[in-house]
């Protein structure tokens, strides 16, 4: 679906500290607007204040500082009203595993305000929609790590919320799952839902977002559109280098090659290193002689154009998954 | 409202659906109450007390005294007399050769057969006529109130027939002084016969009201009550660990995020687990009637009971939710609390029996005052208004365990 302009979430100096006056601050004067119709993505990686900032939208935690504008109401003022127009999918799978599939969604939906035929007509929708409907009576702790998730963001679809909030909803299962969940996400968006989705995965920001925002050590970082993020970074390339047992040093090294902004690590990538250059061809030479002068084997190499992976890496010298 | 009890009704369906909740909940107090209350005495029914003769004598006086003992002992079921060695039709037909019955006595004392015995020396009648003196021994086992109650019994049978002995001697001996040589044999047994059926016929009686309770405190009337108070205590507590665990797998904080208000989603799960302990409680009483735990007959006041009692516990464990910080740690406190408040309030021996100081610590715990309802009601036939003490401490204990736990429960 193609977003409005008008705004339907807005973020207005919002900060979290746990334990006041001393505790972690774990989101810092974070302001920014979310369209209708909008996929969102709140790029960062573990521990940015991606969920605690999802918290304070949905009226979990209460805001030390600034307020959530949804749907025309506060969230620290109007919380019920809130969350009548929200839906939230937590990281967690937090299901009832005794109970089947139908049950749990009876359940929230009776909590979502449902009853009756109304009821009974939206389980059945959200049966079908997350492919589930043959499985409906089994319980839960019968299914899937995939089903489970599945079963997870139907249950915020029950009462077709205006804004649906995933967080971080591909977690820890297998890669047919995650497609069918990406695709769903795609497919509700269509019917005019608005998505915030949270993530770590750079890839997943990439394929959904209109615009995505990234956040690191509780505060927003970088804001736009793909395009415009990677803009950011200039015309720099990330050299991926596959070498197996890269020591610290050489990571280090590389990092200060003449034209090298950054190294790091890839996270899940066996060996691999990710070095952002100006020109990734023109460094290559230093990079292997490096390499080779560290004993070490290069296995593979690739020169990619710039993504939010390079954005990040230019932005904070980290990579997402460090 | 409606929030409220949806979410009562699926908790409740949850906890059904464990099948810890038939083994632990169900199944294995069943078994406690049924081994304890056979460990105590059973059922009310079968706490007859049974006392042994030992008739050595075989005379008309020895006979009397026994009918004498009946007299005294057998005036309701708490009593029966066994005299070994004769069918008498008293049910307890006890045979051996004459010489060995002693033995045979000894043994049925020890085995708890019997809970004493009554021996009658040979020469007992002779005596008696003689106006000697003569000794009938009781030998008692140590069981806790039996004993004096059997004693009293056996003096005012040796009273009855030393008064008629000695009026039919005194009778027997002026009617000789006064009308010369009788058969004195015969008129002593005469007169002390019709002294005897005089006694039947005293004009004045007692009539003993009181305290003590025709109803059994050991047996099963101990171990039903006990053993319901100590799972419904456990269970509930184990409330708290689900309330946790549902934190920490995120579903509670989900709850948090429907539009509810948060206030209706906490009391809906406390509701749940009120009604979860009810129901145990509920099982458990039927369980405990059938086995012949003898409740009473205050029926309101055994339901008064439990639901402030549940009320109480239900408190403590939101309390305790609010105190441990892992639903491991919640349900490792709750057996802590589960196996010590329950001894402590009374639920596995009767307070009376501890020393004065553990009955008012015992008395810090609900199940104390959940105990003295319930045998208030079941030994005294208490009404309403005697139970109103115990209720009201139970329903002033759950506000203040709701209070603290309320004031610190933490919704983030």
């Amino acid at each position: 679906m193609t977003p409005t302009t008008t705004p339907i979430i807005e973020l207005r100096g919002l900060g979290k500290q746990f334990n006041p006056p001393d505790g972690v601050i774990a989101v810092k004067d974070v302001s920014f607007s979310i369209m209708q119709g909008e996929i969102f993505s709140l790029l960062g990686p573990n521990g940015a204040g991606k969920t605690t900032t999802i918290g304070m939208i949905s009226g979990l935690l209460a805001p030390t500082a600034g307020d959530v504008i949804v749907g025309g109401h506060s969230v620290t003022r109007e919380s019920l009203a809130v969350r009548r127009l929200i839906g939230v999918v937590p990281q967690e799978l937090a299901l009832y595993p005794t109970l089947s599939a139908r049950q749990n969604l009876a359940f929230f939906g009776k909590m979502y305000g449902l009853g009756g035929r109304e009821l009974k007509r939206r389980i059945g929708e959200v049966l079908e929609f997350t492919e589930l409907t043959d499985r409906a009576d089994d319980p839960i702790e019968q299914y899937s790590g995939g089903m489970k998730r599945r079963v997870n963001i139907g249950i915020g679809l029950l009462h077709r919320p205006q804004v649906l909030f995933l967080d971080e909803p591909t977690v820890a299962i297998d890669p047919q799952s995650r497609r069918n969940i990406l695709d769903a996400v795609k497919a509700l968006n269509a019917e005019g839902i608005t998505v915030l989705y949270t993530t770590h995965y750079m890839e997943e920001a990439q394929e959904l977002s209109h615009r995505v925002g990234i956040i690191d050590h509780g505060q927003i970082i970088a804001l736009g559109t793909q395009d415009e993020l990677t803009r950011t970074v200039g015309e720099q390339d990330t050299l991926a280098l596959k070498v197996p047992d890269a020591t610290p040093e050489l990571v280090s090294a590389l990092g200060r090659l003449p034209g090298v902004s950054a190294c790091v690590r890839a996270d899940g990538e066996d060996g691999e290193l990710h070095v952002l250059a100006d020109e990734g061809r023109r460094a290559l030479p230093d990079a292997i002689r490096l390499i080779n002068e560290a004993g070490l084997s290069l296995q593979a190499v690739e020169v990619r154009e710039p993504t939010l992976e390079a954005v990040f890496l230019h932005l904070t010298g980290r990579g997402l998954r460090d | 409202m409606r929030a409220i009890l949806t979410v009562a009704r699926y908790d409740l369906l949850r906890s059904l659906k464990q099948r810890e909740t038939f083994l632990f909940g169900l199944l294995m107090p069943g078994i406690m109450m049924l081994l304890l209350g056979v460990a105590m005495g059973g059922s009310a029914n079968s706490a007859t007390i049974t006392v042994d003769v030992l008739d050595e004598d075989n005379s008309a006086l020895s006979g009397a005294l026994i009918a004498a003992l009946r007299a005294e002992l057998e005036v309701d079921d708490s009593f029966r007399l066994c005299v070994l060695g004769a069918d008498d039709g008293d049910g307890c037909a006890v045979s051996a050769a004459p010489d060995r019955l002693e033995q045979v006595a000894d043994k049925r004392l020890e085995d708890t057969d019997s809970f004493g015995t009554i021996r009658i020396p040979a020469g007992f009648g002779d005596a008696l006529r003689a106006g000697e003196e003569a000794t009938v021994t009781y030998k008692s086992s140590a069981d806790l109130t039996a004993p004096t109650l059997a004693e009293q019994k056996i003096e005012a049978a040796v009273s009855r027939l030393s008064g008629a002995v000695a009026i039919a001697d005194l009778t027997a001996h002026a009617a000789e002084s006064a009308f010369g040589p009788l058969d004195r044999a015969a008129a002593f047994e005469t007169v002390r016969a019709r002294v005897d059926a005089a006694w039947d016929e005293r004009p004045v009686r007692v009539r003993a009201e009181g305290t003590t309770s025709q109803v059994s405190r050991f047996g099963f009337n101990q171990s039903g009550p006990g053993i319901a108070t100590m799972f419904v205590l456990i269970f509930t507590l184990n409330g708290a660990a689900l309330l946790i665990y549902e934190r920490e797998t995120g579903t509670l904080q989900r709850l948090f995020t429907l539009p509810v208000p948060r206030w209706q989603t906490l009391a809906g799960k406390i509701l749940g687990q009120y009604v979860y302990g009810l129901s145990i409680f509920a099982v458990l009483v039927l369980a405990g009637a059938l086995m012949g735990v003898q409740w009473g007959d205050n029926v309101a006041g055994v339901v008064l009971v439990m639901l402030t009692y549940t009320l109480a516990v239900t408190a403590l464990g939101v309390a305790l939710a609010t105190v441990a910080r892992t639903s491991a740690q919640a349900v490792n406190l709750s057996m802590l609390f589960g196996m010590t408040l329950a001894p402590l309030g009374g639920a596995w021996w009767p307070l009376e029996i501890v020393p004065p100081f553990m009955k008012a610590v015992g008395h810090l715990t609900p199940v104390a005052w959940g105990m003295d309802a319930f045998q208030e009601m079941m030994f005294y036939g208490g009404t309403l208004a005697d139970i109103a003490p115990m209720l009201g401490v139970l329903l002033g204990m759950a506000a203040l365990f709701f209070a603290f736990g309320l004031l610190r429960f933490r919704y983030e």
